[in-house]
């Protein structure tokens, strides 16, 4: 069973058809030809065969052939007819993917222009279809739109606007209102705003035009009885008539004013307001001067009369009987046959007030006097100088109508009494009064110092002061402070600049002295403890003791030390128990030599400095070397100069016990004697040393070999050999024989002397 | 005469997989080897080769051609068999060809192990018939020790003509290759045995 491609897929070839000559066969076997033989091959009945069997997929098929395409046409506004004649012969198809309505009536029906996909000029499979839209004719309408309230060129806009035309005729309508004229009349409109019409329909409205104006005529000083047939002609009406009252009989019932006045532009039927003028008024006559009889007769020539006729004091005789004032002046109008009311002078009983304040105590009496009336003066005190002996105020007040003869009550200003001061010093401040007249003030005087203690905190000033003149008021003071001196702080201070500062304070220095326990402990003269403490108040002239510091004192201490004069091995300085070695210097032998006594004359047979000497040889050894001599000699002036160096500015110092120590060699017999001998003063060793030159001065008995042997040098032996610098020997006796025990030797030697001195610490 | 497949165990699934890719059962001589047992081949779709696939399908460059003497390009699946001589007698001329195949799809061929001297099975140097029980090289009992590598030339056969010994065994390959024309749901081929 095979798969065939059949152009888009694989489909199952279930059999193939043979033509076996006469009919298409199914399932027929067919033989192929491979390389060895054609297939299938027979097999024999002995032999067998095996079937394998397997699947295989198909290859990928190859991609369908491109299809033939064509440019689509342009098909706008072509009829379904057309679109057959045209897309059939491309093997296009269309469809219709929609309608578009339109107002066009020859486009119904029709493709929609640029709706076609794809779009004219681009290529389209054969086969294909174009899809297209048609368009839907539909009879257009329109909303018409609200032109109530506007202007006549915007109403026609709109409606123009709105794909409708603007009827004929229209009606207009009169108005005065120049914010509507020229406008849409509202609500006139037909067919009415926001109804939906056939787009072309007419709208009809009204609007608004000028209504005309009438001109106001003049009808001033024309009689009133005119008025209306003058207006009523011109379409106006008589409006709100006004009198005015006129004391002119000719101007009666003639046309004062009228409003609006002539010549105005009115709107039609407008009223016209008017003045009219009638003669109810008459002029008052002068009154004042005349007697009342007169006055009487000059008010009824005016077609007036008497009012009310009352009566002003006067203190003007002349005056009396005749008309001082008028109700209403003279020349002044008023309604006819009213009554003028007026006064007429009469002798005064009263009297007005008159002004008394600011004027001086003697003008106010002068005016009480010329008033008729008596004064009442009490005094108010002030302290303003220019005011004294004025007039402060008065009752009743200026104006004031009293009778006459009345008493005035009048306010002098006069100055304050002063009173004695009274003295408040000494006291203790209080509060509340002190006496009549004064009180306790505060204390804001400066206070004021004082030693005596009674009297801190009492009342050292006042003000003002005591038994001056004073008004009455408080008294300020300021009081007594503690003004002893505080004593400072002079620990440490030098003497002279702590009793200075006790000294200005107005107190006395008492100084004693102190001695330092140690040098460094103070500086000398100066504060070491104070009495008083710092900050104590004292009397003035009160003692304050101060205790200095002496300066301190060295004391003397003796030092010690010991000198080691010897070969390199041994020289050195010992001090407090410290050893400096000193090698090769001040402290060495200057020399050591050897000598064989009894050989020759005293042969020198070793010659060295400060070295280790060796084969130093002492006593009787043998008859060939006969007796031998160590010897050696230190330089006491390098050491003395040696030792200076080494003690505090080079002090004096005292030389005790001077040793000779020496190591015994082995060699000989235990027991030896020798003798310590001064030799020569010599700086260098001698070429001989004999028994002669020996001095035997200083014994030493019992030297066994290998002793070390510490000889204290006897005076003499210390004076030659240390404090002089001569040589030292070691040897058997002068008269030693050779049989005694002294032969042996000597492996080193040194001195070690003592020393002490003084020094100030 | 019998035809048999193998196994790398007695009694085992047939070797349903290109032999060159079995591991190794082990070294002698410094020689790697497969053991393979027969067994019988099964008779079901993609029971010995497997189903071809469209993406080895199209990774053929080269398609089998019947005039190409050289299709190596096309071969995708290579399985040993065995021929045995399942009686006691000598059979002197024994052809083991493709007896018939539908050509369509897949094509199969049959190669000797060892032509005129040369090692045809493609990665095999030796083939050593071997027995549980000596003398006995019956089915039950015979076992084969394929010894390799080598890189032999592939001279393709499309049938085999030999002559075998009582109990006799003789290897081969059955190679598919590809036509690359389109899908066999069930393609296949008769591997038979002719003697006289």
């Amino acid at each position: 069973m095979q798969k065939v491609w059949d152009g888009s897929n694989w489909v199952t070839q279930n059999a193939l058809k043979v033509w076996n000559g006469s009919a298409w066969v199914t399932n027929a076997k067919l033989k192929a030809r491979t390389s060895i033989s054609w297939l299938p091959t027979a097999v024999s009945d002995g032999d067998i065969s095996q079937v394998v069997k397997w699947s295989i997929e198909a290859p990928t098929p190859p991609p369908p052939p491109p299809p033939v395409t064509h440019i689509v046409p342009d098909l706008d506004l072509k009829t379904t007819t057309e679109l057959n004649d045209i897309l059939t012969p491309l093997n296009f198809g269309y469809t219709i993917a929609g309608y578009e309505t339109t107002s066009i009536l020859n486009r119904d029906d029709k493709v929609v222009i640029d709706s076609q996909i794809p779009a004219a000029g681009e290529a389209l499979a054969e086969g294909s279809s174009v899809s297209v839209k048609l368009y839907n004719f539909v009879q257009p309408t329109t909303i018409v739109p609200n032109v109530g309230g506007l202007l006549k060129s915007a109403a026609d806009s709109a409606i123009v606007a709105a794909n409708l035309v603007v009827g004929s005729p229209l009606d207009t309508v009169e108005t005065y209102d120049g914010t509507l004229v020229g406008k849409v009349v509202i609500g006139s409109q037909y067919p009415a705003a926001g109804t939906e019409w056939d787009q072309g329909t007419s709208v009809v409205y009204d609007y608004y035009v000028q209504k005309p104006y009438v001109t106001v005529p003049n009808l001033v000083n024309t009689d009133e009885d005119n008025i209306y047939t003058t207006l009523s002609p011109l379409n106006l009406s008589v409006g709100t008539r006004t009198t005015v009252a006129t004391a002119n009989a000719a101007l009666d019932g003639l046309i004062k004013s009228t409003t609006p006045v002539a010549g105005t532009q009115v709107q039609t039927n407008s009223s016209v307001n008017y003045e009219v003028y009638t003669n109810t008024l008459s002029t008052v006559p002068s009154l004042v001067g005349l007697t009342q009889a007169q006055a009487d007769a000059a008010l009824q020539n005016a077609n007036l009369y008497s009012g009310t006729v009352s009566n002003i004091e006067t203190t003007v005789v002349a005056n009396e009987g005749k008309v001082a004032t008028q109700a209403v002046a003279a020349g002044q109008t008023v309604n006819k046959f009213s009554g003028i009311n007026y006064a007429v002078y009469v002798p005064n009983t009263t009297i007005a007030v008159p002004q008394f304040v600011g004027l001086t105590f003697q003008q106010a009496s002068d005016a009480l006097t010329t008033a008729e009336l008596s004064g009442n003066p009490t005094l108010f005190y002030t302290n303003d100088a220019n005011l004294y002996l004025k007039v402060k105020s008065q009752s009743p007040a200026a104006g004031t109508i009293v009778n006459i003869n009345s008493v005035i009550n009048i306010e002098i200003y006069a100055p304050y009494p002063t009173y004695t001061v009274p003295s408040i010093i000494g006291q203790t401040p209080s509060s509340g009064a002190i006496n009549t007249n004064f009180t306790w003030g505060s204390n804001t005087l400066a206070s004021t110092s004082t030693q005596t203690t009674s009297d801190f905190g009492k009342v050292a000033s006042q003000s003002p002061m005591a038994n001056s003149q004073a008004q009455a008021q408080a008294i300020n003071y300021g009081i007594y402070v503690d003004g002893r001196p505080t004593v400072g702080s002079y620990v440490g201070q030098a003497r002279t600049t702590a009793v200075t500062s006790i000294q200005n304070l107005g107190l006395n220095a008492s100084v004693t002295y102190q001695n330092q326990s140690y040098n460094g402990q103070a500086t000398a003269d100066t504060v070491a403890s104070q009495s008083p403490a710092s900050g104590t108040k004292l009397t003035s002239g009160s003692t304050v003791s101060i205790v200095v510091w002496n300066a301190y004192v060295p004391q003397p201490v003796t030092r010690y030390a010991t000198v080691y004069v010897g070969d390199n091995a041994f020289s050195g300085y010992m001090k407090n128990g410290v050893n400096t070695s000193y090698t090769g210097g001040l402290l060495d032998f200057s020399w050591q030599a050897q000598y064989k006594l009894l050989n020759g004359a005293g042969t020198r047979v070793q010659n060295i400095g400060y070295q280790r000497m060796s084969g130093a040889y002492v006593g009787y050894a043998s008859a060939t070397n006969g007796k031998q001599a160590y010897t050696c000699r230190i330089n006491p002036t390098n050491i003395d100069s040696y030792i200076k160096s080494n003690i505090t500015n080079n002090a004096a110092y005292t030389v005790g016990t001077v040793d000779f120590v020496f190591s015994v060699g082995n060699d000989g017999n235990n027991g030896k004697l020798w003798y310590l001998d001064w030799m020569g003063n010599s700086t260098s060793s001698p070429t001989t040393y004999t028994d002669g030159n020996r001095t035997n001065t200083q014994a030493v008995s019992g030297i066994n070999n290998g002793d070390t042997m510490s000889i204290t040098l006897n005076s003499t032996m210390k004076t030659y050999s240390w404090t002089n610098g001569y040589g030292l020997g070691v040897a058997a006796g002068v008269t030693a024989s050779n049989a005694s025990v002294t032969y042996g030797s000597i492996n080193w030697a040194y001195f070690a002397a003592q020393i002490s001195w003084t020094e100030y610490v | 005469m019998k035809i048999y497949g193998v196994s790398t165990t007695r009694g085992g699934a047939i070797t349903n997989n290109n032999y060159t890719n079995i591991a190794a059962t082990g070294q002698d001589n410094g020689l790697n080897y497969h053991y393979w047992y027969p067994v019988a081949i099964p008779t079901g779709t993609n029971s010995l080769f497997t189903g071809i696939t469209t993406s080895q399908v199209d990774a053929i460059v080269t398609p089998y051609s019947i005039t190409n003497a050289d299709n190596t390009a096309a071969l995708v699946q290579e399985r040993m068999i065995l021929i045995h001589n399942d009686s006691a007698q000598t059979k002197n001329n024994v052809k083991v060809l493709i007896s018939d195949q539908q050509l369509t799809g897949g094509v199969a061929e049959i190669t000797p192990w060892n032509l005129a001297g040369t090692e045809e099975i493609q990665g095999y140097s030796s083939i050593e018939v071997l027995t549980t029980m000596p003398t006995d090289y019956r089915v039950d009992k015979a076992y084969f020790k394929a010894n390799f590598p080598t890189n032999g030339p592939v001279e393709t056969s499309k049938q085999i003509s030999i002559s075998m010994a009582p109990w006799g065994w003789y290897a081969a390959a059955l190679r598919l290759y590809v036509v690359k024309d389109q899908a066999v749901e069930e393609d296949f081929c008769v591997i038979a045995t002719e003697t006289s």
